[in-house]
């Protein structure tokens, strides 16, 4: 009973402190949630502009190639540094309640899964009306989580070292920076010798796949699945299990 | 009950310059300060007892009551509870300005371990009695610091537990919700609840504790009635450590500095 009791309680804080930052991030902008679409907009048109006005890359459904690449990696980059600004954001919380750190951690990154489930509504719609979503577009709830799975296990690791190491966030942008130009976001794949090398990154594999599934009207190999689920999984593993083995200390360490 | 066993604790906190990643590849490692805290701490508090922790700044008692509440892990020792615990360590800690007054109900009360459902409720009765009816959708920001404290007391008091942890956390507002804040824990007191209190403030640790337990350079020097501990309290000399976080509750309690690398 009592363990049934402590599950819920903290099931009502992850939920609570994860819907209050979430609305807490738009709640003093006028256009409210339609402010945070705004920003990838924009940079979809950047994007577009270049690559396809200056640059001449991009043939027929490079708008939406590129739009579900800004939504999901907007969410990777919004998620993985979430832990690590739960931990500064609710330093007082965690040294005046006895809380596990992973829930605060937890409900930090969930108020990022809120954003993508709109976002990820809105695309759909957005595909709909263009008339190019898939029949196949429930199968991608699969790469959606993968790539969910993988930015927690990411932010859980960046969350534990900006414990020993106050410079883990600056340190975390720039490798960021790196990773969007070596993950196909915003530029086709087109070369094979290239694409070997590219798909080893899980990021562009679930990219990948969430593109497929929502554009194209058959199955991709499934070996190709199972390694990027696995993949995920394990990063996701990984990264709760380091967590959740030093998180005792990490009240009196921050 | 509140039990607690040879408690000691220790602080590896690590000089603040040395805690970025570049510094850690230059130099291999980082050197430390090491905080003895706590030195085989122990002490009972009986079912339905109010108990006050008395020191100087610097004596320990901000740690004992973090790792009574389980915030902190101990060195060493234990610490055995009978019961749920209310820990009011810092009033108002995870308000957000920007949000209702209600809002900050639920949130505040969530994290306090209080049922969502018991919260929405109660919500309006709760933010009636903190006298903020009139306030219920105002932004907390707009409100003053004295009626934060107030919500946020009554908040922390909704919170069912039978065990109240207290650190100096009455000792922000004015008078008048001291004294609402000493008649609502005399009702728990008559109640059967237990409590543990850590504050400087000797005329209110008279007022609610059966009993006071005097700490110095994180040992406990002293325990008994509360008007002979106090007497003992005030001829302690300062702490060698003076305090310069109180917030944290770490850097308060810094006794026995010794450097170390690791």
């Amino acid at each position: 009973m009592h363990l049934w009791r402590d599950r819920v309680r903290l099931l009502d804080i992850v939920r609570e402190v994860a819907v209050s930052d979430f609305r807490l991030k738009y709640n003093d902008s006028v256009l409210g949630y339609a402010w945070g679409l705004l920003s990838p907009l924009v940079m979809l048109g950047i994007y577009l502009g270049v690559f396809r006005k200056i640059l001449g890359i991009g043939g027929r459904g490079f708008e939406i190639y590129v739009l579900v690449g800004v939504v999901f990696w907007t969410f990777f980059q919004d998620c993985t540094f979430s832990g690590l600004n739960a931990l500064t954001r609710k330093l007082g919380i965690l040294r005046a309640v006895p809380l596990p750190v992973v829930v605060v951690v937890t409900s930090g990154m969930l108020s990022t899964f809120i954003t993508l489930a709109i976002n990820s509504v809105l695309l759909v719609l957005v595909l709909a009306v263009k008339g190019v979503l898939s029949p196949l577009a429930p199968f991608a709830i699969l790469p959606i989580v993968c790539l969910g799975l993988l930015a927690a296990g990411i932010g859980f690791l960046v969350a534990l070292a900006y414990v020993d190491f106050r410079d883990t966030g600056l340190i975390w942008h720039t490798a960021l920076q790196a990773l969007f130009w070596l993950t196909p976001v915003v530029y086709p794949v087109q070369s094979e010798a290239l694409a070997e090398v590219l798909y080893l990154n899980p990021i562009a594999r679930c990219l990948y796949l969430i593109r497929w599934f929502l554009t194209a009207s058959f199955f991709p190999a499934t070996r190709f699945i199972v390694l990027t689920v696995v993949f995920c999984v394990g990063v996701f593993a990984l990264g709760l299990y380091a967590f959740l083995r030093r998180q005792r200390m990490i009240p009196e360490s921050l | 009950m509140i039990e607690v066993t040879g408690l000691s604790k220790v602080f590896r906190v690590p000089h603040q310059s040395r805690r970025s990643f570049g510094r850690w590849l230059v130099e291999g490692r980082f050197t430390y300060e090491t905080l003895h805290a706590l030195s085989d701490v122990s002490f009972r508090v009986a079912n339905g007892e109010f108990v006050g922790v008395l020191g100087k700044n610097g004596s320990g008692k901000s740690t004992l009551i973090r790792i009574v509440a389980g915030i902190y892990p101990p060195s060493a020792g234990s610490v055995v509870l009978s019961g749920r615990v209310a820990p009011i360590l810092d009033l108002g800690v995870g308000f957000h300005g920007p949000l209702s007054v209600l809002d900050n109900v639920l949130l505040y009360g969530v994290v306090l371990g209080i049922p969502r459902r018991k919260l929405v409720a109660e919500a309006p009765e709760i933010v009636a009695a903190a006298g903020l009816e009139r306030f219920t959708d105002a932004r907390l920001e707009n409100l003053s610091t004295g009626m934060k404290m107030r919500l946020a007391f009554t908040v922390a008091l909704r919170a069912e537990a039978p065990i109240l942890l207290i650190d100096e956390a009455l000792a922000v507002g004015d008078e008048a919700f001291r004294e609402r804040c000493v008649a609502e824990l005399r009702r728990r007191r008559e109640r059967g609840d237990t409590a543990l209190f850590v504050s400087h403030e000797t005329v209110l640790l008279e007022a609610l504790c059966d009993r006071l337990i005097v700490m110095d350079q994180g040992r406990v020097v002293g325990a008994g009635r509360p008007a002979e501990m106090i007497g003992l309290y005030r001829g302690l000399r300062p702490a060698s450590v003076a305090p310069s976080d109180s917030a944290s509750g770490v850097a308060e309690d810094r006794v026995g500095l010794r450097s170390s690398t690791g």
